[in-house]
């Protein structure tokens, strides 16, 4: 899949699925909802104070009729039961509303009512690149802070799940640093190239396309690789972006939407269900995206009985 | 002598294709999983793949683009026959295909397959 548009018409023509959205209050959340509702992508359950929902319905201009809502004043409480919703299977996938990251989080990974799996969790950022007219999938920019080896490369293995998802069924991932090079005094490029190696030597299953360290500009852009004299199957040409932590995702995935213009999607995988987690700030196109991709990631992971990978040490 | 590979996880899904397609001039080869199903096209250049989509270690749509993207494959037909949208719901079409993975199979059939409609499609994707 090359871009968005594609995501919507395919999740369109899909099985309706269910959302439990946290803390709906919040205007752009109940406009993506009630937009994914009439394209019949999704239905909402609403868990979150009553009041404030119907107050940001009405200035989103949203009608809540035939609408389920769920009161619980309280946003963690209200985390809680929407995770419930999901781990008892009442829901297909937990949603983000108006509530911080952190908070939205530990009801995700609380041990009773929340979504945990044997696997890790992380977080990856979709992002429709329209100057190369593709998706790139950047990951992990919003869930694990600074990432060990280890975990990186579970990190990696969920985000080529998800480029499966979307239909890129044989991703190049680039794991990122600040230079191409080994350099000890730099642990991001001594893990980059650690990574690489562990997929050369088949480590990964299913197996696949990783190099690095990649500095970002000859990860993307072939020119920029040939002038470094950079060859393999993944310069500048990759599909999966691994950072070395929190920030320098969380920086490339929203540089890409308020430098580059480029529509996103935010998603968790690893999870026991798709979790949608968007910035509060997000638009509500980005909201009704990251919707559609959570269906998607349902529907497809239903269809194709895709399974995220493991790593053999 | 035509060569046509089927490659489907369920032995029965392979006896109605050969049931179907073998002939005189047709002979029939089968793998049970995508990843030797990949390794079979690539090793017996078969005169078409028929390719299921569900299947274990590697699913057809993953087989179908590493059977496009490879030079010495990317001629061979391919006809995707599956059973996802009644085992799923989630149908698609042989261009939804095309979008979705970036490489469109020949001829995209929903199982049950009518035997006749799949024995005229592979005579037209193999010249007869």
């Amino acid at each position: 899949m090359k871009n968005l548009d594609t995501l919507v018409k395919l999740v369109e023509k899909h099985p309706v699925r269910k959302v439990a959205v946290a803390v709906a209050q919040d205007t752009s959340v109940l406009a993506a909802v009630d937009e994914a509702r009439g394209r019949r992508i999704a239905e909402a359950t609403l868990v979150g104070s009553k009041e404030e929902i119907h107050e940001a319905a009405d200035s989103a201009g949203v009608a809540l009729d035939g609408s389920t809502i769920v009161d619980e004043p309280d946003p963690v409480r209200a985390v809680a039961a929407a995770a419930k919703m999901v781990s008892s299977g009442n829901a297909d996938i937990l949603m983000k509303g108006y509530i911080h990251t952190d908070d939205f989080l530990r009801g995700v990974l609380d041990k009773e009512s929340g979504l945990r799996t044997g696997s890790i969790m992380s977080h990856v950022f979709v992002a429709e690149v329209g100057e190369q007219n593709k998706l790139v999938f950047v990951t992990d920019g919003a869930m694990n802070i600074a990432p060990d080896l280890e975990q990186k490369a579970a990190i990696l293995l969920n985000a080529v799940h998800l480029a499966n998802v979307f239909g890129v069924m044989m991703p190049k991932v680039a794991v990122l640093a600040a230079v191409e090079l080994v350099n000890p005094a730099m642990p991001a490029t001594v893990d980059a190239a650690c990574l690489a190696k562990m997929a050369e030597r088949r480590q990964f299953v299913p197996a696949c396309t990783v190099d690095g360290p990649f500095a970002l500009d000859n990860a993307v852009s072939l020119a920029a690789a040939e002038h470094k004299k950079i060859g393999g199957p993944v310069a500048g040409q990759a599909d999966i972006l691994v950072v070395p932590n929190i920030e320098a995702g969380n920086m490339l995935a929203k540089s890409l939407v308020y430098f580059g213009h480029n529509r996103l999607v935010g998603l968790l995988v690893g999870a026991k269900a798709p979790v949608v987690l968007t910035s509060r700030a997000d638009t509500a196109e980005s909201k009704l995206l990251s919707i559609a991709g959570a269906v998607l990631m349902v529907n497809i992971r239903r269809a194709l009985q895709l399974k995220i990978g493991k790593v053999h040490y | 002598m035509k060569t046509v590979l089927v490659v489907d996880d369920e032995a029965d899904a392979v006896e109605f294709v050969k049931a179907v397609l073998e002939d005189d001039e047709t002979k029939l080869v089968s793998a049970r999983d995508g990843e030797l199903g990949l390794k079979a096209a690539r090793e017996q250049r078969p005169d078409l793949v028929v390719l299921d989509v569900q299947m274990p270690k590697k699913d057809g749509f993953t087989v179908l683009a590493e059977l496009k993207q490879d030079p010495a494959t990317s001629s061979i037909p391919v006809v995707m026959l599956t059973a996802m949208g009644a085992t799923s719901g989630v149908a698609f079409s042989k261009s939804d295909v095309g979008e979705f993975i970036g490489a469109e199979p020949d001829a995209y059939v929903e199982k049950p397959v009518d035997p006749a409609t799949l024995k005229a499609t592979v005579a037209r994707l193999i010249g007869r």
